[in-house]
């Protein structure tokens, strides 16, 4: 029971952000100008809407509190190209609004708020929603964009022929139906590396969640790594392993608890992915997640009570410092509840 | 002396029917009764029929249960009024099905299940027989309006947003978010509206006090 | 190998894609009540998973003889309840005679696990669509664990529900219903379908 508590939300949301950023302009690379509407508008209502809300509940704005940028770069990168405006600020309003302020702001949410907002937008739209153009394609500016530019995701056809409609080059760079910005593999895997090494996302979970999803669905698709490429690029699974299931604000404190939450997130995913045959499985899996996450947490810091009860009697002073850091970190957070 | 007990009988009627309708409102602050509202009620036609059978159904059901001795160990009395909620359904479903027979069957298994509905089951053992019988009879008349104004609102407001009609005619409302017509939806509106009462209720007091 | 099969497949469907509280709304008023308190939660979730088997076995063979009837709808949660009626006082004898220690524990909480919509619910749900006794069974016991699964849930979170630092207007019952809201969202995953009632 270790917990990584060098880094300030500042400097992951920092982090995050660039990351985003840069996922943004790919996608913008990818899609044209229209994609570059869709991340403006969303992070703006985001941002917007997170002011607003702010001022209603009479609470001081934090000038370096980022988190409905990032909230709004991560639900824009999860909408199609081709979203009518109109829904991109609905997903941005209840992803803030309901997802975020109604339980208290930032650092009291429970559920990511961009998978809240997306899961909201989806299951009320879903034909706009899960619905994509091609890349390099120019598609037009109007609201609702017309069927004919729109396929279903290259993510919905593997999960119903079972076998990838692309070849693992363009599953790398992207060039597949799909959310603008979450099928970029080589982009992501820098970014997983970079947030790692930055302590912005935690190590221990998003690698639990990669190990142990590739390996389930290495064994499901029988021993077809073209299918573990498919899985991760396609239906947003690393992009929201990443964003989603590893974002600070929701995750558990300590590493134990992070390890478990990591397995309990993969074994969702494929689950609902596998079974449910349900496209963006991860973002289901985030969500059901999130209330075993806040009892992994308890149940560690019961369990490092104990040990410090249990005084001097197994273990040596170096591990005694770390029960006593892990429940101060923990202590403050229940004492601030 | 008979002006105060008097003052004092109103102020409690006054407070009783005030928490009935608003500050304790069964379903959007107690939180009772909440199965049938989420899952059958997404239009305003439904939401009357949830209304009169829980109206018919819980007040005889409670009322009958009023005189079920309370010498009786309470382990007993509580099989006893869930018995007379199923007697009760038996002549109330023979009415409401001549009446709405579609609307009836639309409600599925929800309707028999307001047999046991927690006004029955706690609130009638927590709050109803602890009272005279006048004031028992002004809290659950008043209990049971303020459910039922709760949930032909809540009915009207989710047909509007999840279909865009208004008793089946397409109002032509500009969007229509379909999550409202489900389960999940239901959920988000009622913790919705439940907040919004909240808001209500703090404004007034907030402009009593000045 | 192909009834344990259908056996897993059935009670992954009632425990998770047909989830009582979630799918369903079922117990949900209970819910509120219980997910206040988690010492008991161990305790109430096996009384409540231990009811819905039982009364489910016995709504099957009540089933067989009213299955023909076309008025039975309207007798038939008559019926019903005095089933849960025995059921729950036997029990309740059979713990005061062979374990006393049990019985005042149980006491506190039987009468909410037995008398709540998630019971009565699904013994109306499976006999509308259940056939075999093995189906009976399974969800029976797949709508216990499922309510007991969402109350957990809900229980876990229950503190930030509550917390100081959400806004007063949603803080309690209205943020529990969007968290209700959001998790069954997260559910419709599983099934991507409005289940028939």
């Amino acid at each position: 029971m270790y917990s990584d508590n060098s880094k300030t939300d500042i400097s992951i949301m920092t982090d995050m952000t660039i990351v985003l950023l840069v996922l943004a302009a790919a996608a913008v690379y990818y899609y044209g100008l229209r994609a570059a509407l869709i991340i403006i508008i969303t992070t703006g209502v985001c941002c917007i809407t997170d002011f607003i809300c702010i001022k209603l509940r009479k609470k001081d704005t934090v000038l370096n509190d980022i988190s409905a940028l990032v909230t709004g770069l991560t639900l824009s990168l999860m909408l199609s190209a081709s979203t009518p405006y109109f829904e991109a600020v609905i997903a941005a309003i209840f992803a803030i609004a309901v997802a975020k302020q109604a339980f208290g702001g930032n650092g009291c949410e429970i559920f990511n708020s961009a998978a809240a907002g997306f899961l909201f937008i989806s299951i009320c739209f879903p034909d706009n929603i899960l619905t994509y153009p091609t890349a390099f394609e120019k598609i037009p500016f109007e609201s609702i964009v017309s069927e004919s530019f729109l396929k279903p995701s290259m993510a919905k056809l593997f999960i119903t022929t079972g076998s990838p409609s692309v070849s693992v080059l363009e599953m790398f760079v992207g060039k597949f139906n799909g959310p603008m910005g979450t099928g970029i593999m080589i982009i992501l895997l820098v970014a997983a590396v970079f947030l790692t090494l930055r302590r912005s996302v935690s190590a221990i979970a998003l690698s639990a969640e990669v190990v142990v999803s590739g390996m389930a669905v290495f064994l499901l698709s029988g021993f077809d790594l073209q299918a573990v490429c498919a899985f991760f690029s396609g239906g947003m699974t690393l992009f929201g392993m990443i964003f989603l299931s590893c974002d600070y604000r929701t995750m558990p404190k300590t590493r134990s608890s992070r390890l478990l939450y990591g397995i309990l997130a993969a074994g969702l995913t494929v689950l609902i992915q596998y079974y449910a045959k349900t496209e963006n499985a991860i973002v289901y899996a985030s969500v059901i997640a999130a209330p075993f996450g806040i009892e992994l947490d308890r149940r560690a810091l019961s369990f490092a009570e104990m040990l410090k009860r249990k005084r001097g009697s197994l273990f040596r002073s170096r591990s005694l410092k770390n029960v006593q850091e892990t429940l101060d970190i923990l202590g403050k957070d229940d004492k601030e509840k | 002396m008979e002006k105060e007990t008097d003052l004092v009988k109103e102020n409690s009627c006054k407070t009783i029917i005030f928490n009935a309708l608003l500050k304790k409102n069964p379903i959007l602050a107690g939180g009772m009764v909440v199965a049938p509202v989420v899952i059958t009620v997404d239009s305003f036609p439904r939401a009357l029929t949830l209304a009169a059978a829980f109206s018919v159904i819980t007040f005889f059901t409670l009322l009958i249960s009023s005189f079920v001795p309370k010498s009786i160990v309470y382990t007993v009395r509580i099989i006893m009024y869930a018995f007379i909620g199923a007697l009760v359904y038996v002549p109330a479903s023979i009415m409401l099905e001549y009446f709405m027979p579609d609307e009836i069957n639309e409600m599925g298994i929800f309707f028999p299940l307001l047999i046991i509905n927690s006004f029955i089951i706690s609130r009638s053992e927590a709050i109803f027989f602890l009272e005279s019988k006048g004031k028992m009879l002004l809290d659950i008349i008043f209990c049971i309006i303020g459910y039922d104004a709760a949930v032909i609102l809540y009915g009207l407001i989710r047909e509007i947003i999840g279909s865009g009609t208004f008793c089946g005619e397409i109002i032509g409302i500009p969007a229509v978010f379909s999550v409202f017509s489900e389960p999940a939806g239901g959920f988000l509106l009622l913790g919705i509206m439940a907040a919004l009462l909240r808001v209500i209720l703090l404004t007034v007091k907030k402009v009593r006090q000045k | 190998m192909e009834v344990i099969k259908n056996i897993i497949l059935t009670a992954f469907t009632s425990v998770i894609i047909e989830n009582t509280i979630f799918s369903r709304a079922l117990g949900t008023s209970t819910l509120i009540i219980v997910a206040k308190n988690r010492k008991n939660l161990f305790g109430f979730g096996l009384s409540v998973t231990y009811i819905t088997a039982v009364v489910s076995v016995l709504t099957y063979f009540v089933q067989k003889i009213f299955r023909f009837d076309d008025n039975a709808y309207i007798y038939i949660p008559l019926v019903y309840i005095l089933i849960l009626g025995t059921v729950y006082i036997l029990t309740l004898l059979c713990l005061w005679r062979f374990a006393v220690s049990l019985f005042v524990k149980i006491r506190k909480y039987i009468h909410v696990s037995a008398f709540n919509c998630a019971v009565l619910g699904s013994m109306l749900m499976i006999s509308k669509y259940c056939e075999t006794f093995t189906d009976y069974l399974v969800n029976g016991i797949g709508m216990g664990i499922g309510f007991i699964l969402a109350v957990y849930m809900i229980a876990v979170i229950y503190d930030r529900i509550y917390s100081e630092k959400a806004p007063y207007a949603f803080r309690g019952y209205p943020l529990m219903m969007i968290c209700i809201g959001i998790l069954s969202m997260a559910f419709w995953g599983f099934s991507g379908h409005t289940l028939n009632y």
